[in-house]
């Protein structure tokens, strides 16, 4: 009974350390993190928005599209972003789409920020990524491009009402599933524009 | 200096994957590029250093009936006090690249393992060593292992297009794949070995580690 005792004592000493320790570590680091993330949001959706847009602030979310306001230096606001997850799955699963609009509501650019299609085949649809050569590293003729062409994601440009597949924007030859999931994804975006710039309207005014 | 041993035999002589063969699952899983298996890698050795140092600290205090117990709850304290920190202060990039990878650490063999076999037997500073060996020796296997995949899989290294115009080989990018180089690792390893032992004039009997300070068989 003792010798129960005795373990159960050490095991549940370190579990109480430990518990404490984890405490406060989550405490003191629960404003950090919370930080960190805006940031990191505030740099994803720079990459969609014009380059005077200084900050990002969050606005509404409609049908659980959440739209943002870029500001410039002034603090007007000169463009919007949006974030939306598709309705329709690609072939792994779901796909999370982050579009820039003008104060029009005209789409500037889209980035699929999250999704699980199979690299080399799906990723055709999803993937913003300059062919980096291994020669041009060595001869020291890299050019970082934060921001390379997707010919899917860049047919989006200028559209201002919801998307057919294939009638005004064409999928991508051999990742059908992952287009349509990333189309339904804008088409959520652009679905609901119309009612966030008529609740910015009146926010205005 | 005799101590730096203990470092030292994790990288070639004790390298937990090629020999040890432990922490085999983040070795199939995270391998197929490379950029993926040094990530992996650099986050496994912070862990390892760490809790081999705690669990040496406590070796005294636990009782050897609830040791594993103990053992698995420091680790995953260790791991997520870790896993916040990085949240909280590690820039964005190196968040989005290792991120990933830290809570798969917490089931990571080679972490209970050289817990059991060594922290719990000796001092902090050779623990801590060991720990380091372990995981430089892990990261330079897995490394290894993601180079060789991803450049016969794509014929790219670290994202860069080394030949251009190479097929995709995909069955290297899988699991299977990996089973496959991992087996041409081991051959070339033990093949090289084998010569070794042959020269010195004795017999080679894989592994080759020194049992004494681990306790698993007896």
């Amino acid at each position: 009974m003792k010798d129960i005792l005795k373990l159960a004592f050490a095991l549940g000493v370190i579990c109480l350390v430990g518990a404490g320790a984890l405490a406060a570590v989550k405490q003191g680091t629960q404003e950090p993190i919370r930080k960190a993330e805006t940031e990191a949001l505030s740099n994803t959706l720079r990459k969609v928005l014009p380059p005077n847009v200084e900050k990002t602030e969050q606005s509404t979310i409609i049908r659980d599209v959440k739209f943002y306001r870029g500001l410039d230096v002034n603090g007007a606001v000169v463009a919007f972003a949006a974030e939306a997850k598709s309705t329709v799955n690609g072939f792994g699963g779901p796909t999370s789409v982050v579009a820039g609009l003008d104060t029009t509501g005209k789409i500037l650019a889209v980035m699929v920020s999250a999704h699980t299609e199979t690299p080399g085949l799906g990723t055709k649809a999803t993937d913003r990524v300059a062919p980096k050569s291994f020669w041009d590293l060595v001869r020291g003729k890299i050019k970082e491009n934060p921001f390379p062409p997707n010919a899917f994601l860049d047919a989006y440009a200028g559209k201002a009402a919801p998307v057919e597949l294939d009638r005004d924007v064409m999928h991508v030859t051999g990742a059908t599933y992952s287009s349509k999931s990333v189309n339904s994804a804008v088409n959520a975006i652009l679905g609901n524009i119309g009612e966030f710039l008529a609740q910015e309207r009146a926010q205005r005014n | 200096m005799a101590i730096f041993r203990e470092f030292w035999k994790g990288i070639w002589k004790e390298n937990p994957v090629l020999v040890l063969m432990l922490g085999m699952c983040p070795t199939l899983a995270v391998s197929s590029s490379a950029s993926n298996a040094l990530g992996m890698g650099i986050a496994a050795t912070f862990v390892l250093v760490g809790s081999n140092m705690v669990i040496s600290a406590v070796r005294r205090f636990v009782p050897n009936k609830v040791r594993i117990p103990c053992y698995i709850v420091v680790i995953a304290v260790f791991v997520t006090i870790i896993e916040l920190l990085m949240k909280a202060y590690a820039p964005a990039e190196l968040n989005a690249s290792l991120g990933i990878y830290i809570p798969l650490i917490v089931v990571n063999c080679i972490v209970l393992g050289r817990a059991e076999a060594f922290a719990s037997k000796n001092g902090v500073f050779a623990s801590a060593l060991d720990g380091l060996g372990m995981g430089v020796g892990f990261t330079v296997a897995l490394t290894a292992l993601g180079i060789a995949r991803e450049l016969l899989a794509s014929g790219t290294v670290f994202e860069y297009q080394l030949i251009p115009g190479w097929p995709q080989f995909a069955l290297l990018k899988q699991p299977s794949g990996a089973f496959i180089v991992l087996a041409v690792f081991l051959a070339i390893i033990n093949g090289i070995k084998i010569r070794q032992a042959r020269k010195e004039g004795r017999k080679y009997f894989p592994p080759e580690i020194n049992c004494s300070n681990c306790h698993i068989c007896k």
